[in-house]
């Protein structure tokens, strides 16, 4: 059994949150075809809100965590959010679209040890014959 | 011998778990179970402590352990957590070590 098993299992006999996935906005600059959000406004969790969860989160023991939403970098605090749980140590995994990631976020999100990420996600859409077919619903290019 | 300085990197992921500290070097994903002797020096290595004070002070007097046996072996754990990043290891000590609030 991996070391990776093992840790999973032991989390499962004490009954620990190993692994959790936080939606942290509603928000997206996409309206992608297949997505499961509506995109209406439900309001979402302040920063200090968001900062307790995940400080309950570290204490409850969870380990790895995935960021999503939404698009997360529509929150304007997203990287106090991530580095903040980069602080707690967790294993940060960041879902995104990627479209809103330049030179200095991506600077950023490179930057320090630590604030090291343990992964970014994004997707690419495959190849359509016609802008209008892509999946993200209107067009990302300026 | 020249004294040891150990602190905790931040390019990790850590978690205490059932009396064992589970963590993940950022660097190059190598993954790690500390046992209780070793989760006690990995909390104890604020950078400022020298390993030899962390061994007589914490390690021997929790575990039932000699403190030449308790230092050798407290000294290859070191070395090993060093050459995966996720310990810093200096012969001074490591001042800005204290900035990550470790969660157990």
């Amino acid at each position: 059994m991996s070391l990776l098993a093992e840790m999973n299992q032991k989390a499962l006999n004490l009954g620990l949150p190993i692994s959790v996935h936080l939606d942290i906005t509603y928000r997206c600059n996409e309206r992608c075809v297949h997505c499961y959000l509506d995109h209406d406004d439900h309001g979402e969790m302040t920063t200090a809100e968001i900062v307790d969860v995940l400080e309950q989160l570290a204490d409850a023991g969870v380990f790895f965590i995935s960021l999503s939403g939404g698009e997360v970098l529509m929150r304007r605090d997203f990287f106090e959010i991530v580095e903040r749980a980069r602080q707690l140590l967790f294993n940060v995994k960041v879902k995104t679209n990627g479209v809103m990631i330049h030179e200095k976020e991506a600077a950023r999100l490179r930057s320090s040890a630590s604030n090291k990420y343990r992964s970014v996600s994004t997707r690419i859409d495959p190849k359509f014959t016609t802008p209008s077919q892509s999946c993200r619903g209107r067009s990302s290019e300026p | 011998m020249a004294e040891k300085y150990i602190a905790r990197s931040k390019a990790i992921a850590a978690r205490m778990l059932g009396g064992e500290m589970m963590v993940m070097s950022a660097a190059d994903s190598t993954f790690f179970t500390l046992n209780e002797v070793a989760s006690a020096i990995w909390q104890a290595a604020d950078g400022c402590t020298p390993l030899s004070e962390i061994v007589a002070g914490k390690i021997c007097q929790e575990f039932d352990v000699d403190r030449e046996h308790a230092q050798r072996g407290a000294e290859r754990f070191v070395d090993e957590l060093s050459q995966h990043g996720i310990l810093l290891v200096s012969d001074q000590p490591l001042l800005d070590s204290s900035g990550s609030p470790e969660r157990q």
